[in-house]
């Protein structure tokens, strides 16, 4: 019921967005485009209906999705995470993905020309970067998700140093920029073609964690216990890490570093549909879609010239989030 | 009467350490089993050996003579359920959440819970007279309404064994003796329970039988009144006590206190 709501909510705002640029259009011209395409109504003038075509497919149609399908993946992993560890503090980089796959980024821009190299090697040093922080917890005998997590400290900070390696090689005045602009986290460069690729895995992981929400809730009771009611915890922990981390890889791939999103849309998903994670889940993914969907048209609009969407979901973040602290522990405790 | 649980032989051991020292015990259905030993006597070793949670070096575990070994952790789950002592949970379920968390091993992998295992949910929470709660936050209720809540939750998982680790461990007195109260109904009604405590007065209270631990060895088992003397106790946890003798069963309290 929440969820219907909350996916025509996004259906809307996705519509209106495709209305929202800088090339100012009227709503009877979007109108007519569509009711074309669709059902075969008559066709706008055929200049119109070629600058029309360009504008929504080439343009702000796969930016839409950029924004939907990012504040998706970040959400569910932020809120499959936070079950996962047991603690509602986790973000999605919490085992050192993010650091990776921006190493893994940076490395690409400064030795391969190919954009599609790039993608590769942010992909590949992702899982490097949540592979060594899972074989770190796994070194000795104890509490596996304090090791776990800690193991994740380490290799984020390991990349994270190795990332100012590269930056520090680069050429100062080409490659540098752009790494640092990548990490910003924008989507002014997304195109049609990397949406296509990437929007496929990530809608098979974002809801193959969506369907796990009553395992769970019953990990987040701890493991032991949980093993006692017939949950394999490693099993699902595993699952859920390998959805995660490539949910969290292909959105540095689309878009580069967005932050915040994976931490502040559990905990407002948490205080509209409550902790259960069989509703939560496939909740905070609509409402993380919904709320990048929107920050990044007032990062495309609200100035003369683009802010890059991570700074804008980071200043808008850090307020937002004082304020539902306030009233997260409703939530958890 | 037959045997629901058997452990022939269990040895556990840590390293050189052994933590387990050759247990062998039966136990029987619809009765309390209380676990007496100081901290350390391997209890809880016991205890997870029995879920399935440790596997023990030697030794033999039966459920209902299939082999615990043979079991997958969803069919053990059928027949044993863990009441751990009462917690505080991170995030706010409520207490109908919690208890439909026990029919998790009747469920495949993907399938949603009906409206059976609802019903299922609300008649344990009905059982043990806690069925107002079930709207309620499991983080809000206080630590008695806690414990029968995980009781609900293992009644809804449909075993007929239940583990509980020092299952008054935090509850206030008035709640300690509710708890033991509605456990001992819950016994009468066919369900195995096998506990640890650290109260020989509560061991006494409720059960039909007690094991003491010491070193991972068996050092007594059978009635409480058998068991539970001077001796034994001061043998398990180096306390002088008298015994008092009263109406009932015999009350001991420590020599110094006297």
């Amino acid at each position: 019921m929440r969820l219907t709501f909350l996916f025509l909510l996004l259906c809307i705002i996705a519509c209106f967005s495709m209305l929202l640029g800088k090339y100012p259009l009227a709503f009877s011209d979007f109108w007519s485009f569509w009711s074309w395409k669709f059902f075969g109504t008559e066709p706008l003038h055929p200049q119109k209906q070629a600058l029309l075509a360009n504008i929504f497919f080439e343009i702000r149609l796969p930016r839409i999705l950029a924004a939907m399908l990012i504040g998706a993946a970040l959400s569910v992993s932020g809120t499959s995470y936070q079950a996962l560890f047991i603690n509602p503090l986790v973000s999605p980089g919490v085992l050192g993905v993010l650091a990776g796959a921006s190493f893994g980024a940076a490395f690409g821009m400064v030795f391969s020309p190919h954009w599609l190299a790039v993608q590769c090697s942010t992909l590949v040093f992702a899982f490097i970067a949540v592979g060594i922080a899972v074989c770190i917890g796994r070194i000795y005998r104890g509490s596996s998700i304090v090791l776990l997590v800690l193991g994740g400290i380490i290799s984020g900070a390991f990349f994270t140093a190795m990332l100012s390696v590269i930056k520090y090689t680069a050429d100062p005045y080409d490659q540098l920029p752009a790494i640092v602009y990548w990490l910003m986290g924008s989507l002014s460069a997304v195109d049609r073609f990397t949406i296509l690729v990437v929007a496929i895995p990530s809608l098979v992981a974002i809801v193959a964690i969506s369907c796990m929400g009553r395992q769970l809730n019953i990990l987040s009771m701890g493991d032991e216990e949980a093993q006692t009611m017939g949950v394999q915890a490693h099993v699902i922990r595993r699952i859920v890490i390998f959805c995660a981390t490539l949910l969290s890889a292909l959105t540095v791939m689309i878009g580069g570093m967005i932050g915040w999103v994976g931490l502040i849309i559990p905990h407002i998903s948490r205080m509209i549909v409550g902790p259960n994670n069989q509703v939560l889940l496939p909740a905070s993914a609509l409402i993380g879609a919904i709320y990048l969907l929107v920050v990044d048209d007032v990062a495309r609009l609200l100035f003369s010239y683009e802010i890059p969407v991570g700074i804008a979901t980071s200043l808008i973040g850090i307020p937002f989030f004082v304020l539902v602290l306030k009233n997260a522990h409703r939530g958890w405790q | 009467m037959s045997s629901v649980i058997e452990i022939q032989h269990g040895r556990y051991f840590i390293q050189a350490r052994k933590i387990l020292d050759d247990i062998t015990l039966s136990f029987d259905q619809g009765q309390i089993i209380s676990l007496l030993g100081p901290n350390g006597s391997g209890k809880t070793t016991l205890l997870k050996v029995l879920l399935g949670l440790l596997h023990p070096q030697h030794g033999d575990i039966r459920y209902h003579d299939v082999p615990i070994a043979t079991l997958g952790c969803r069919q053990l789950a059928k027949y044993v359920a863990y009441v751990p002592q009462m917690h505080r949970e991170a995030f706010a379920y409520s207490v109908e959440e919690v208890v439909l968390m026990g029919r998790q091993p009747h469920k495949d992998f993907f399938s949603q819970y009906t409206q059976e295992d609802r019903q299922i949910a609300l008649g344990a929470l009905d059982r043990l007279n806690i069925g107002h709660l079930r709207k309620r936050s499991y983080t809000e209720i206080s630590g008695g309404e806690r414990q029968l809540t995980l009781i609900a939750r293992a009644l809804a998982q449909g075993a007929d064994v239940f583990i509980m680790d020092e299952p008054v461990n935090g509850l206030d007195y008035g709640n300690q003796m509710r708890l033991l109260r509605d456990i001992h109904v819950l016994a009468r009604d066919g369900y195995t329970f096998i506990m640890t405590t650290h109260f020989p007065d509560h061991a006494m209270m409720v059960s039909d039988r007690v094991v003491m631990l010491k070193d991972g060895k068996v050092i007594a088992d059978g009635t409480p009144r058998e068991t539970i003397t001077p001796e034994t106790l001061f043998q398990l946890y180096r306390i002088q006590v008298d015994c008092i003798p009263s109406k009932g069963n015999p009350v001991y309290v420590p020599v110094w206190a006297m």
